[in-house]
């Protein structure tokens, strides 16, 4: 050490008793003077100095004033916000047990407010046992959700909501009883603004998630998916169980929805569908215990009413499907109907099947004075042409057109026609029976034609008429009633014919006898002729059935070598033809 | 209907919430902004016979000691960036919020708002500057959440460019 070092001998020269006596004085204050200087030179050992006097000296400075800490305020200041910004998680640890507490009571509050909104708008449900607790809430003046909790809820999940995960969008939301949330939409961003709030300060570890929020009476379950994340507001104490319901719904919607998911840009109809709502609604799940033991006696005129209600609509819902049954039978009896599906659709009934056109009008089958509304019936008949024989006889009539006269009978697809009727009608029945499903053959054997016998014969007697002449007259010889007679048979006969779908023709044809010039002859059987068209005309025939020719003497009715040959051959005969319709009018 | 997320961007007391007041009748009590940095509205639009639903996030500003919380800009599909005109500075921090969130989210249409514009004797942003913004092609509109001037213009604004992408 220095202040052990011997003075050197020839230091101080020869003045050696004045230096030696000043060595032996002051020796132990030298030593000290320089201890004191190493102390002020040496960092180490000042800062050790001065660590032992700060305490104090920082006591006695606070008790004098501010000065220190005003000083020290802009150092401090500095220090802290760059630790904030360097670590700012560990920040959040530091303060976390004061400040944490304080944030929630904040947030639940602020949330309260929200969801006090929701649980009013759920609160507006108006189920029987809705109406029941509402009332004694009035009566109680205890808040309804008290009241709901108190008697049966074990837990309901009151409120599901789809959200996408990366813009916390509302892609689609449920709640129970069909209560409308206007603010789903809102309160999906909340949620995940609160979910993210959490992680971000709370130094939660990676991949963890906020997955319960407690508010109140209600508790939010967050189920967290790649995509998208499903919440579901629950009043009451949720079994563990229903996380996997939650989980579960949430994978199939992953499944179902992968594309609509991931292509998502902000468009939430591709999540309006069933198949959507369906999976969410497997959430919407409550339980609850048995119903409160004792019932206010007041309670009981409101409950009564409603049994009774709910009694007389069990009663009519009874009736009216027995009144279904029924005419579903009515249906399968009837000729022509076949039923191939039927049930309860909607709130009516469906029926499908098949349907002759000739069948009975299904409505027309309904007891319209039962209990079945006939609007509640959606009833969907395919038409089909039925095989049985009352169907196969229908059709034949249908399209035959039988006059009343004729019968038809089917016997193991042989069409057997009874009866009269015009010939014209057998033949084209014939024919177009054929046709007819369900008909393998016609039988026409007993059907018979009393006019087309008539015609015929009326044609024969005809065409035999002879109306004579005297010798060189055009006059005839016939009296007025055999004219009369003539001319009403030719009306006839035009009648019979035109019934028979034909025309007939008359072609009166004039003779003469030999003797004479042949062109006397001819103009003499021609004038015979008109003769007789005249009669004939006056009596009512039609002028359009009646043609003249004149033969002269080259068609001889008889022999021209006897006298009552040549009287017969001054003479009129009358050729009958008969032609189709058509061919008449051309 | 098209939901889309908005974000509203800015320093401190440049009008943010004001703005969305104006624009929304809000319908919860906003305490809940201070302590979880965020405050959340809807506002249903049409646009031309579209219906969009603007979920806005009003997130507490960008200052020197509170920083944004990134995780709120997710799945933001559109910013409006709020400018107190009566303060320059506002508007640096508004150039580095939009650097910020689009690093975070990427490209989304986004706009700026000179808000205050009823104050026009106290503006004292640079005219070159707001000019600047505008040559790089972004929009630029004046509001004031005082008088309600461009305000609701300024959201349907937004609402057309995401509905347009
Ligand atoms: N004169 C005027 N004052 C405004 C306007 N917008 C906001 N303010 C005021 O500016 C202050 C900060 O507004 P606030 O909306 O809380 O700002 P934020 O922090 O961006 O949300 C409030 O005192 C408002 O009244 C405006 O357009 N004109
Ligand atoms: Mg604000």
């Amino acid at each position: 050490m220095a202040a052990d070092k011997p003075v050197a001998p020839g230091a101080d020269g020869e003045d050696d008793d004045l230096g030696t006596l000043r060595r032996l004085l002051l020796r132990p204050e030298q030593r000290r003077i320089e201890e004191l200087g190493e102390r002020l030179e040496n960092p180490a050992l000042r800062a050790r100095d001065v660590s032992r006097v700060l305490p104090e000296a920082l006591r006695l400075s606070a008790k004098d004033g501010h000065a220190l800490g005003d000083a020290l305020t802009p150092t401090i200041e500095t220090i802290i916000h760059t630790s904030v910004r360097r670590d700012s998680r560990r920040f959040a640890d530091a303060l976390f047990p004061v400040i944490g507490p304080a944030i929630r009571k904040a947030m639940a509050e602020a949330l309260r407010q929200m969801l006090q909104n929701l649980s009013e708008a759920l609160e507006h449900s108006f189920s029987r046992r809705g109406l029941a607790w509402r009332f004694e809430a009035w009566r109680s003046g205890r808040p309804f959700a008290e009241v709901v909790l108190l008697h049966s809820l074990e837990f309901r999940v009151e409120q599901v909501f789809l959200i996408h995960r990366e813009s916390s969008v509302l892609l689609q939301h449920l709640s129970a009883g069909n209560v409308a949330c206007e603010d789903a939409g809102l309160v999906s961003a909340m949620l995940t603004a609160i979910q993210d709030f959490v992680r971000d300060s709370f130094a939660v570890a990676d991949g963890q998630t906020l997955d319960s929020i407690q508010m109140g009476d209600l508790t939010v379950w967050v189920e967290q998916g790649p995509e998208a994340v499903i919440a579901g507001a629950i009043r009451g104490n949720a079994p563990q169980a229903l996380r996997g319901v939650f989980r579960e719904a949430l994978e199939t919607l992953h499944q179902q929805q992968a594309e609509a998911l991931s292509g998502f840009t902000g468009d939430p109809a591709a999540f309006e569908t069933d198949e959507v709502r369906q999976t969410l609604q497997q959430c919407l799940q409550a339980r609850y215990r048995d119903p409160p033991r004792r019932i206010s006696p007041l309670l009981l005129i409101p409950l009564l009413a409603l049994l009774a209600g709910g009694g007389y609509w069990a009663y009519t819902g009874l009736r009216e499907r027995q009144a279904f049954e029924a005419y579903l039978q009515a249906l399968d009896q009837a000729p022509g109907i076949v039923v191939t599906r039927a049930g309860a659709a909607g709130d009516g009934y469906r029926v499908q099947g098949l349907r002759d056109p000739l069948a009975a009008e299904p409505l027309s089958l309904l007891d319209t004075q039962g209990p079945l509304d006939p609007q509640r019936l959606d009833l969907h008949f395919e038409p089909y042409q039925a095989l049985a024989p009352p169907f196969v006889l229908s059709r034949a009539r249908q399209l035959l057109q039988p006059p009343a006269t004729v019968s038809l009978t089917l016997d193991g697809g042989v069409l057997r026609l009874d009866g009269q009727a015009p010939g014209h009608w057998i033949t084209e029945a014939r024919r177009l029976a054929l046709a007819l499903p369900g008909v393998d053959s016609v039988d026409a054997s007993g059907l018979r034609d009393p006019a087309g016998d008539e015609l015929h014969a009326l044609q024969t007697a005809l065409g035999g008429q002879v109306i004579l002449f005297d010798v060189d007259t055009a006059r005839g010889e016939a009296d007025a009633q055999t004219l009369q007679r003539l001319a009403r048979d030719l009306r006839r006969l035009d009648a019979l014919a035109r019934q028979q779908g034909q025309r007939a023709r008359v072609v009166l044809v004039g003779h003469s006898d030999a003797t004479g010039s042949a062109a006397h002859n001819l103009m003499l059987s021609r004038q015979r002729a008109e003769w007789l068209r005249e009669q004939l005309l006056a009596r009512g025939v039609d002028p359009a059935l009646l043609t003249l020719r004149a033969a002269g003497s080259s068609e001889p009715v008889s022999t021209q070598d006897t006298p009552a040959g040549r009287a017969q051959n001054r003479s009129v005969t009358l050729e009958i033809k008969r032609m189709p319709r058509e061919e008449a009018g051309a | 209907m098209i939901r889309k997320k908005i974000c509203m961007l800015g320093a401190f007391a440049v009008g943010k919430t004001s703005l969305v007041e104006r624009f929304v009748k809000s319908l919860f009590n906003a305490r809940y902004q201070t302590s979880l940095g965020v405050k959340i509205d809807k506002k249903p639009l049409a646009i031309d016979g579209r219906l969009l639903e603007l979920i806005l996030w009003d997130l507490a500003g960008e200052d020197e000691f509170v920083s944004l919380r990134l995780p709120y800009l997710r799945g933001a599909a559109g910013l409006l960036l709020v400018v107190d005109g009566t303060r320059p500075e506002t508007l640096d921090t508004a150039l580095a919020l939009r650097d910020k969130a689009l690093a975070e989210i990427g490209e989304v249409p986004f706009a700026f708002l000179i808000n205050k514009a009823d104050l026009t004797e106290g503006w004292l942003i640079d005219p070159r500057d707001i000019d600047r913004l505008v040559a790089r092609g972004w929009t630029v509109l004046e509001t004031s959440a005082k008088t309600g001037r461009g305000v609701e213009e300024a959201f349907i604004a937004l609402g057309k460019e995401m509905l347009d992408e």
